[in-house]
Parts: structure tokens; sequence; C-alpha cells
């Protein structure tokens, strides 16, 4: 895994502030210049716009009730996606679909990311034994292939959907860890870090103003990565049948109801596998924008 | 412009191996030019020293000969003959005839510039092949060169990069260059990643090799030390020109350049002549995209004159050298 | 001699991370709620009076200390004891002995389709960065990676039994050993929309390899020789790109062993990641904790096997 080295601190050995962390409001303006990393705000904001009125129930149709009237109506101005096999609005439950998805996606993650950078600074900037137990530890649950390692814990926990949060967030713990290790690692070594111990400055200070923002680079970057392998994840398993359990709407779920109707009626599958492609390509954008507006290297311009 | 037509013609150099006349390159993008109107020449056999510093435009040139520039440059006019014939208006297929087999090239950096993945015997060999020569010759060229740089043969035909030492990995390096028997040789600061005791003897090698071939070498470098060693004639780079040109020996006893002076005086070890203290040349080199008017080295110069902010100076005829100077060094101040 | 401790130490830390392995595994079992005897007898367990639960714990071995029980675990499993499926009743070794031919078989043609299939993409897409080729081929990957498995895997199903009349079930599987055509005609498929994916990222490895090597100084010096663009581009850009791509791969064809879950699913394909998911809907543990042990086991040595090939391809490493 590459990690961003740590900005050269040429002139900072005798400076134990350091490097200023680099400003936010330069980051997103770098992001929009950013082809790639535009179209993955945009796409992804639109989405997300979208699980929110699912969120909020601000939705033109009841995402369960069942309507035999309108059964397997193709789109129409009154039904944009069209209905399913119990008459429901596709374009709702897609909504509420993504709702369903980013739940799961987001909280996963920000746990992961949370947890994963805890532990990788503590264990980075401490080093020793507690250093080497988390990266056997890490060793560990890398030995498992992601979606066999979710698989597994689901089993332990069983289904629904906070099982599968868990289950992803597991997944990707070792892997924030190890992102957030590798910066720590370079950081605490570096000259203008080792000055600020010497001058007597207590860990905490260190980590919070040297540590944590270089670490938060590559952690923001992974987040959207992340989230994106966190989307098609729990889609998956409620595809399998794992996860979200009906009646609940879920764009996995949606899918897998949507197969025998695929010749037939093509939308009930088609609305929520394009939901699932726009925002997982939305993410990949955003983070590939990110990356780029994030890199030092990407400077010079 | 007016100046080109003021400009003293190039000295001819009627045998000349490689033959740089109004040489421009020019960044895609911007239309900045980086490399403005050089010429050089050197015969069979002889050397020429290109010196400037980082920035000067000296590697770009060399890579401009090589046709190697990257993508993102490219030669916006002149010429470049290599035994006469303009290289620079070939098609790329015929291009890649010249490279390799008329003018080879050295680079900074062996660790970089060789393939880390290949032995070094194949790395020779593929160079000869491509020009034509039957595999089982260029194995025994390849074993015959390796020799003549002094290294032991059998163990350097088999080894990776990495397995050899820095200065062993520049004589590898030259080995792939001169096996070929290139006219012209280009060695781009050879020396500079190497141990000073190492260095010399890359000098010597190399010197050492043009004798042997009779080839031209173009050495290219930012210390004054090694082209008093070992050019016939010097041209002194500043800002994408050659703003000095002359003889070494004439270049070094009178230089003609406030440039070229100020580098010798910065020289710790100069022969001859008594020394004068050790000095820098205030404030850094100009922004090609941004060049100030009149002469580019003016803001730096201790001789500015008012003219100097107003028209770039040609290369004038100095005595027995040229230079780019509107103050003969007669009228210089001390 | 040093080439040789390296790989030493690998196997060693192999050795070290498997334990972990086992020990999650076991782990698992642990944490489930009940304890074997429910997992056995499921509500009929209530039934027990404590004297034949007392003995049931002791013919189960889970009257005896965790490590014990891990340590005696351990030793079954070495011996090829994976116990019974409660489901079928069938020795779970055998229902793995039966599955594991067909994951590997899909993992290997998806392989085999994928991998070279991306690298061609890669290299075209890199010949010229930016241009309208390197756009089309970036798009085509973002989509490849974007389109989740089950959605595709549906929709070639879907369109198999609508054009050829071909529903693909359990029932009807053809091994290999039976009919080699019949079996090819039957993989086929899920092995393709394996290889889109695993195509998509082998293509983002190779582009990004391939244009950095391009722009490395013995590339330019390679061209300074005289080389023909194409000695250029096969001996130097690609070989030299081969170490992170061979990587990639390898990885790749390790995430497919346990990654071949929803294929198998939805192909009805008798295989590892089918018989897993079946395990769990069922809550069939002896089942699952072997397979998981299985295939985690299967992906290290995948990963060892990678890392091994990456010294073999770069004279650097193979001395360190």
């Amino acid at each position: 895994m590459t990690v961003p080295p740590a900005p050269a601190a040429v002139g900072a050995a005798l400076d134990p502030a350091g490097p200023p962390p680099p400003g936010r409001r330069g980051v997103a303006r770098r992001l929009w210049a950013d082809r790639n990393g535009r179209i993955g705000m945009v796409v992804t904001g639109v989405i997300v716009l979208g699980g929110l009125a699912g969120l909020f129930g601000l939705l033109p149709y009841d995402t369960v009730a069942q309507d035999v009237a309108v059964r397997l109506k193709p789109p129409s101005m009154s039904h944009p996606f069209g209905t399913d096999q119990f008459g429901r609005d596709v374009f709702s439950r897609a909504l509420s679909g993504i709702f369903a998805s980013l739940r799961v996606a987001v909280v996963s993650v920000a746990a992961a990311a949370a947890a994963g950078t805890l532990v990788g600074v503590v264990s980075g900037y401490a080093g020793g034994w507690a250093d080497a137990v988390v990266g056997r530890l890490t060793d560990v649950l890398f030995a498992f292939p992601a979606i066999l390692l979710a698989l597994t814990v689901i089993s332990a926990l069983g289904r629904g959907w906070p099982e599968t949060t868990l289950a992803i967030a597991i997944v990707y713990l070792p892997i924030f860890i190890r992102t957030a290790r590798g910066p720590t690692l370079t950081v605490r070594n570096a000259e203008y870090v080792k000055a600020g111990r010497v001058l007597g400055f207590g860990p905490l200070r260190l980590v919070g103003r040297h540590v944590l923002p270089n670490v938060a680079a590559p952690i923001l970057v992974q987040t959207t990565l992340a989230m994106s392998w966190a989307v098609l994840t729990e889609s998956t398993l409620s595809f399998l049948g794992l996860g979200t359990q009906p009646p609940q709407s879920s764009l996995g779920l949606m899918v897998a109801d949507g197969r025998t109707f695929l010749t037939t009626e093509p939308w009930m599958l088609v609305a929520p596998a394009a939901v699932i492609v726009v925002l997982v390509i939305g993410l990949n954008l955003l983070g590939d924008g990110l990356r780029a507006a994030l890199d030092p290297a990407e400077d010079r311009s | 412009m007016t100046e080109r037509s003021e400009r003293t013609a190039p000295v001819v150099v009627p045998h000349a191996a490689l033959a740089v006349e109004g040489l421009t390159v020019t960044v895609r993008s911007t239309g900045v030019d980086l490399v403005r109107g050089v010429d050089l020449a050197v015969e069979p056999g002889r050397t020429l020293g290109l010196v400037g510093e980082s920035g000067s435009g000296k590697s770009l040139t060399a890579l401009a000969v090589m046709g190697l520039l990257p993508d993102t440059i490219r030669v916006g006019g002149g010429s470049v003959r290599v035994d006469g014939r303009d290289v620079v208006a070939l098609p790329e297929a015929e291009r890649r005839t010249v490279r390799g087999a008329q003018v080879g090239m050295v680079y900074q950096e062996p660790m970089t510039a060789l393939n880390p993945l290949m032995r070094i015997g194949p790395q020779i060999v593929e160079g000869l092949t491509a020009h034509g020569m039957a595999a089982a010759d260029a194995r025994t060229r390849a074993a015959e060169t390796l020799e003549r740089v002094g290294l032991p043969v059998d163990r350097a035909l088999r080894a990776y990069p990495h397995q050899l030492s820095g200065g062993m990995r520049q004589r590898a390096m030259i080995a792939v260059a001169v096996a070929q028997r290139p006219r012209v040789l280009i060695a781009d600061e050879p020396t500079t990643a190497l141990d000073v005791t190492i260095q010399r003897q890359v000098i010597d090698l190399v010197d050492e090799l043009r004798r042997e071939d009779g080839m031209a070498v173009v050495w290219i470098t930012h210390d004054l030390g090694v082209v008093a060693h070992i050019a016939d004639r010097t041209a002194v780079m500043y800002a994408g020109r050659v703003v000095e040109e002359g003889t070494t020996a004439e270049l070094f006893a009178r230089p003609s350049h406030p440039y070229t002076a100020g580098l010798l005086r910065s020289l710790p070890a100069h022969r001859g002549a008594e020394r004068p203290p050790l000095t820098q040349i205030g404030g850094l080199p100009p922004d090609p995209a941004n060049l100030p008017p009149g002469c580019p080295f003016g803001p730096r110069c201790p001789q500015r004159r008012d003219v100097c902010t107003t028209a770039e100076p040609p290369l004038l005829d100095r005595g027995p050298q040229r230079a780019a100077c509107h103050v003969p060094p007669e009228e210089w101040t001390a | 001699m040093t080439a040789l401790r390296a790989v030493g130490g690998r196997v060693a830390g192999l050795a070290g991370t498997l334990i972990g392995v086992a020990v999650v595994v076991f782990a698992l079992l642990r944490l489930l709620p009940g304890d074997a005897i429910d997992a056995n007898l499921g509500t009929q367990a209530g039934l027990l009076t404590a004297g034949q639960r007392a003995a049931l714990r002791r013919y189960y071995g889970i009257d005896q200390s965790v490590p014990h029980q891990f340590v005696t675990w351990i030793g079954q499993v070495l011996h090829g004891n994976l116990g019974v499926s409660v489901n079928s009743g069938t020795d779970v070794a055998t229902l793995l002995g039966s599955a594991i031919p067909v994951t590997v078989e899909l993992a290997v043609l998806a392989t085999l389709i994928g991998a070279p299939l991306g690298i061609a993409l890669g290299v075209l897409a890199a010949g010229r960065p930016g241009g309208a080729r390197d756009l089309g081929v970036q798009s085509a990957g973002l989509l490849g990676l974007a389109l989740p498995e089950f959605v595709l895997a549906s929709v070639v199903v879907a369109v198999l039994g609508a054009v050829f009349r071909y529903f693909p079930s359990a029932g009807t599987f053809v091994s290999l050993s039976q009919s080699v055509g019949g079996n090819l005609s039957q993989m086929i498929y899920p092995a393709l929309v394996l290889a889109v994916g695993l195509a998509a990222t082998v293509m983002r490895t190779t582009r990004s390899a391939y244009l950095d090597v391009a722009r490395s100084d013995f590339v330019r010096t390679a061209r300074g020789k005289g080389l023909f663009p194409r000695r250029i581009r096969w001996r130097h850009v690609l070989r030299n790109s081969s170490v992170p791509i061979v990587t990639m791969v390898g990885i790749q064809f390790g995430y497919l062993l346990g990654g071949t879950v929803v294929i198998e699913q939805v192909f009805a394909l008798p295989g590892l990641g089918r018989l897993l998911l079946n395990a769990i809907l069922q809550r069939d543990y002896a089942v699952v904790q072997s397979a998981v042990l299985l295939i985690a086991t299967g992906f290290v040595v995948v990963n060892l096997a990678v890392d091994l090939i990456y010294r073999a391809l770069d004279p650097r490493t193979a001395e360190t």
C-alpha cells in the first residue's frame, strides 16, 4: 500500500511547530478543479440526496404497502421506474434502498475508520510489543478474503443490517489500521517530531499537531474507496439474503426479486442495479479526485 | 528578430562529427523556449565541454540531439547535423538508426539509467543487434567492450546493475554507449553521482576511449574543473543560450563574458593566475517563461550598462573566442 | 543462501498466520449462542436432563478448558477429521472434497480469461495516456469495477434462459471428469462474469505500472540505444511492469477462491462458496468452520506463492 510521505521538513527541524496542516478550503477547491473529483462529487451528491429523501420519508409512494391494481407497470409519469409484482413503486423503493445501503456503508466505514485510525496511530506511535501484536492481528484478518470474512462474521452474528454493518466494519478495520500506521511511523521518526520530544512536548500534543494531520489525507481517500466497496458488499449480502431483510427495501434484494422478471419487466432489475453502479462509480471518482487533490506530488501547478 | 541578423555566422567546422545550428527547444503547451538558438560543433576525436547551471538548457540540448525530448517539449527550430546529415527532420524510423549507432549517450545516474531487471550483457547486446549486428558478433563485441572499460568481463556480462558498485555501474553504462562505436558520445554529467576518487577514473576512461575510437565527445557538466581537464573547446550556456564559446585554454585565460568570469572565480583550485578570493554569483538564473528585458544575465551582472536592459547581445567575436556580451573585457570594471 | 532463508522466514510467518486464522475460526464457534449440543440437537436440547447434558458435554469434549478444546480440534482437523454436516449427514471432508475442484476450476478459468484481457487493455490505455482509447478503456474499467457481480450474473443467467433455453441448476452439474466439453459449457459463463471484475482491476494496475515504468530513466536509455519501439515496449516497459501486474493477478486469484459465493449461487454450481452459503443459511457450523478454514488457508498459500514469484521476477529482491 502506498502511503504519501510526510511533508519534507528541511527547514522545520528547528521549528517544533512543524509544517502547517494543509488548509481544508484548498483541498475542496482542488477537488472541484479535478475532473474526476467534480463528477464524483456531483454524482455522489445526487444519490445521497435521494437517500436522504428515503430517510425522511419524502417518497411519492409507500415502500411496503402492496397495490395489486398497479402491479408490474412499466415506467410512466406516475411511476418513473415502474412498479413491481406487488404493485409497489420501484422509484420509491430504490430511494429507500439507497438509504438502506448508505446507512450500512456510512456506519460501518465510519466505525472502521475511527477505530482503525485510533489503533493504527497508537500502535505506530507507541511501537514495541503493542505494535507487534496489532501487526499480527491485522495479518490474521488479512488472511481472509474480504467477502469470506464478512460471511464468517455474519454466520456468527446472524442476518440483518446491523450484523452486516459490523461485518463490513471488521473487514475494513485492518485496512484502516495499516493506512494510519504507515504515516504515523514516518512522522514519528521525522526530525521535527524528535525535536518536539526533546523540547518536552507530550505525546498527545505531538500526535495531535503532527501525526493526525498527516494521517488524515490517506484515511480520507481510503474512506471514500471503502464506502464504494461497502455499498457493493451490502447489496451483495442483501442479494444473498444475509443483509437487509424483507419487506424492508434494499437495492440488493430488489435485484434478487427482479431476476425472475428480467426478460418481461426489466425495469425491476435495471433500476436498482443502475443506482448501485452509478453510486459506486461516483464514490470511486470522488476517491480518485481526493487522492489527486491531497497528493503533495500533484502540487506543482 | 534583428539580433539574429547581427549575430556573427557560426564557426563552420568542415568536418564536424556533430554540428548544431540555431537549435531551439520549445515547451509545446506554452510556447516558451527553453533552448534559444544554440550553435555547437565538435570534430572527430575532440571534446567539447558544455557548461552551465541546472536549467541553463544544456541537458535539453543533449536530449534534442538524441531525439529523446519528453513528449511535452519539441524542437522549435534549427538543425542537428551528424556527419553532415540533418537528423532533426528525419522520420522517426530513420532517426532510430542514428540513435545509439552514430550518437551515443552516457547518463547522469547509472543506477536508474540501466534496466534493473536485465543483466549488463544483454543491455549491451540489444543495442548492437538493433542496428543489424548478428547476435554472436554482438556478444563478442559486448565482452570486448567490457574489457575496454576495465570491468571483469565474465562477471559483468552476467551481473544485474544492483550487483555492481556505483563506479562499475557507470563503466557498464559507458560500455553500453561505446559498444556501438558511435561517432559522437554525449556524456551528461556522468560523474556527479560518483565518489570523487571514482570521478577521475571515469573521466580518464572516456578520454581514453575517445582517443582510441576517434569519437567526438560532448561533456556536459556544471564543473569547470572537469572541463579544464579534458575539453578542447568549451561552450558556456546561460538561460537557454550559449553565452561564450572558445578553446578551453583561452576561455579560462581570458573569460569574455561576465558569467564565465564569475564561474571561474567560484572555482577553488583554478590553475595558473594568482588566486583572487572565491566569490559567488549573486541572484538566481531567470525563469525561461519570464526573461528580463535585454541581456538575461543583466540583473546578476557586475558589468551591467544601460544597453544591457534593452537589447540581448548576440555572440560577438572577442579575440579568439566569442561571447554574448555588450561590454568587451577591456572595458570591464574590476 | 539468503534467498533460502528469506523463503523460510516467509513460510514460518505463514504458519503463524494460519494458527491465528484457526483461532479466529475456533473463536467463531465459541461465540455462537448455545454450544455444540444446542447446535446439534436444536430445540430438543431443552428436553435434556442435567445428567444427559453433562454426559453429552463430555462426549463433545466441551467440558475441557478452552485451550484444551482448541488443541483437540486442531488435532482433529490435521487428521482430516472435520466432523459431520448436521444437515446432510455427510462427512464434511467429503463435502469439501467434491466442492474444491469446482471453485478452483472457476478461479483458474476466470484468471486465464481476465488477466490477459486486463493486461492487454491496460497496455492499450497506457499507449497514449489521455487519448480517446485511454478514456474508453478507463471508463469501461470503472464500469467493470462498479457493476456488481450479482447483477451481471443475474442478467447472464436470464439471457441464457431466454435465448438458449439453458437453465443452470445444481442437479445437472457436469464435472470436469465426466465430460470436459459439457463441463466447460457450464463453467464458461460464470467464469466470464468473474473475469470482468478481475480484468478491470488488472487493467488499472497494468496501466499505472506501465506509465510509471515508461517514464523511467532506463527506458530513455533503451530509446537512446536505437532499439525498435516494439522491443522497448515489451522487453523494457512491460517486463519491468510485470512485478506489480503479476502480484495483482495473484492477489485477485486468491480473492476468487473465497469470492465465488455469488457466482456459484446464481449459476447453481456446487462449489465451496455455495456450500458455505447454504451452511451459513442452515446454521451447519461444522461445514462453515471447515470451509472458512480451508478457503483462508488457500488464500494465504496463494499469497505466499505470489510473494515467491515476485521475488523470482525481480533480481533485487531475489537476494535479500
